[in-house]
């Protein structure tokens, strides 16, 4: 039979919650070879909303749980195709031409087009988790062995039992991109072939836009975009690049065994140093947590000595 | 990497067969075999000597020599000849063959002049001088800058306009159209103009004692825009999931 029972409301778990959430950040970037371009991105995002359900099965719901992207950018890189004036037959022949021209290529070698889409704000996207409640104990690496208690209260390295949200699952929906990314996509495509040739007068840049072809539809072929840009974000962001794995690791990781919802000094404190007299701490051996669909309940069972 | 583009392509208005530059070339037939002394000089300034040898062994029926790229390799190797050592580097050609000199890059200036090694140098005949060019020498020309040019060949009193048409980026890439070969009797026959579409290739066959100079006069048509593809709305939804193993939903 324990001694001390605690019990938190769900809204009360929702607040516990919402401060660790907002501990929550990442900023990351990577690239990654896709053989005909590189690609790669910056993202940096926090944690905000979300709804905390607790369950009679012992679960904790977590759901519209918002990514809020402070930062959003994915970048690609590819070469465009070789161009290049003359070659043409001069002299031809039944059997193939016997003099050709000289074919004198406008660029030293194939360029680079950096295309750069800015899409902080234009990404809906949310996580849901279900989680376990998870009890460890934690005793400080700092704490050196054979410190007695008191000691260890000076030294702020009382030992811990510490309640994680252990996640079973963690979800994370890309509900929908902003109406305009196609446009940003053109228009980051148009931008790096005008910084290419900003040097060249217009008509230069008007016959190799006219010797490229349609340059957006280029760009869209060689980043292999079909009809469905937002399915070629989804797909190069979430398989290609990894992110949307990486973003449900490090928020699992996060909530399961780096930021406990809970940490409950041990032993426990009941009067603080007065008077010249020594604290009073009460030695937690055991503890134990059941949740049902209204509360979470902490059990403690006393030990006998600190 | 940037982009390295090459200007001069873009920026010049005077093309000239005796001072070879992007986008021009000049070609020479090689109908007798043996061993030819190349000179080549950029604005009158002798640079570099080579050597082609033309004879009925070699399979070769044309060779393109760069004589910018030449230049800027023997510039760096601090040389004055190439292609001379008996058995490196001699540019070989088919009897009949034909020889194509041209300058890649660069701001040009150059010329050539071609003659058998072994002839006495008080009587050097002096088969080829792309400074004046022999009869059925080849001088090619490929104009981008669209507008008015005057094409000239001085020695031979013959002129003609040629007029160069704006191509407007289109839905599919554009391909030139064939090159329009002319020679003085063509150029009669078509009113003394001639017209050409951007980078569409020109070939003039001499008639003897040519040189060659095509300038730009005025621009015509202004360039258009040119205007990006639409992108059709897409719908969602990407779903990643990780779950524990062994655990349900």
């Amino acid at each position: 039979m324990s001694h001390f029972t605690v019990a938190s409301s769900e809204a009360a778990v929702g607040k516990l919650f919402g401060g660790i959430r907002d501990g929550f950040s990442v900023d990351e970037s990577d690239s990654v070879n896709m053989g005909p371009f590189t690609a790669g991105y910056e993202v940096a995002f926090h944690l905000e909303g979300g709804t905390v359900d607790l369950q009679n099965s012992g679960n904790i719901l977590i759901k519209e749980l918002d990514i809020k992207w402070d930062k959003l950018r994915v970048f690609a890189g590819i070469d465009i195709p070789e161009l290049c004036i003359g070659g043409f037959c001069i002299i031809p022949s039944p059997w193939g031409c016997v003099l050709r021209a000289p074919r004198i290529c406008v660029f030293d070698d194939n360029p680079d087009l950096g295309i750069d889409l800015d899409l902080g704000g234009l990404l809906t996207s949310e996580l849901s988790i279900a989680a376990k409640p998870k009890l460890t104990y934690f005793i400080d690496p700092a704490r050196p062995v054979g410190m007695n208690w008191l000691d260890a209260e000076d030294a702020n390295l009382a030992n811990q039992w510490r309640l994680f949200i252990d996640p079973d699952w963690v979800d994370i929906d890309v509900f929908d991109w902003s109406d305009i990314v196609g446009d940003l996509l053109d228009d980051a495509i148009n931008t790096a072939v005008d910084d290419l040739l900003w040097f060249l007068p217009g008509w230069a840049k008007s016959l190799i836009h006219a010797i490229l072809g349609p340059v957006v539809d280029l760009v869209r072929a060689i980043l292999d975009i079909g009809d469905d840009i937002d399915e070629w974000l989804s797909n190069l962001l979430g398989v290609s690049l990894g992110l949307f794995d990486l973003i449900i690791t490090l928020v699992a990781d996060y909530f399961a065994g780096k930021t406990p919802l809970l940490k409950i000094e041990d032993p426990f404190p009941i009067m603080p140093y007065q008077n010249g007299l020594i604290p009073v701490k009460l030695p937690i051996e055991k503890l134990d947590i059941t949740i049902n669909d209204k509360e979470m309940v902490l059990a403690a069972t006393l030990g006998a000595s600190l | 990497m940037k982009a390295q583009i090459n200007t001069h392509l873009f920026t010049q208005t005077r093309f000239d067969s005796g001072a070879l530059a992007p986008a021009n070339f000049v070609v020479h037939p090689y109908t007798g075999c043996g061993r030819y002394q190349v000179d080549v000089s950029r604005h009158g300034v002798f640079l570099y000597s080579c050597a082609i040898e033309v004879s009925e062994i070699h399979p070769e029926k044309q060779i393109s020599i760069d004589l910018a790229q030449l230049d800027a390799k023997l510039r760096k190797s601090g040389q004055t000849e190439c292609g001379c050592h008996p058995d490196e580097n001699v540019f070989v050609l088919a009897e009949n063959g034909y020889g194509l000199f041209y300058a890649s890059n660069g701001s040009g200036g150059y010329s050539v002049k071609t003659y058998p090694v072994d002839a006495q140098k008080s009587d050097r005949a002096e088969v080829f001088d792309s400074t004046a060019l022999a009869k059925d020498d080849l001088f090619g020309i490929t104009l981008l800058r669209p507008g008015d040019y005057v094409m000239k060949d001085a020695k031979n009193k013959l002129q003609c306009k040629i007029h160069v048409a704006v191509v407007k980026p289109g839905k599919e890439p554009y391909r030139p159209p064939e090159a329009l070969h002319v020679d003085a009797e063509a150029i009669k026959k078509a009113g003394g103009e001639l017209k050409l579409l951007q980078a569409q290739g020109l070939v003039f066959r001499c008639s003897g004692n040519s040189r060659i100079v095509i300038e730009y006069k005025t621009p015509t048509e202004s360039s258009p825009k040119n205007a990006g593809a639409k992108v059709s709305k897409a719908k969602p939804t990407a779903i990643a999931t990780w779950k524990k193993s062994g655990v349900g939903r």
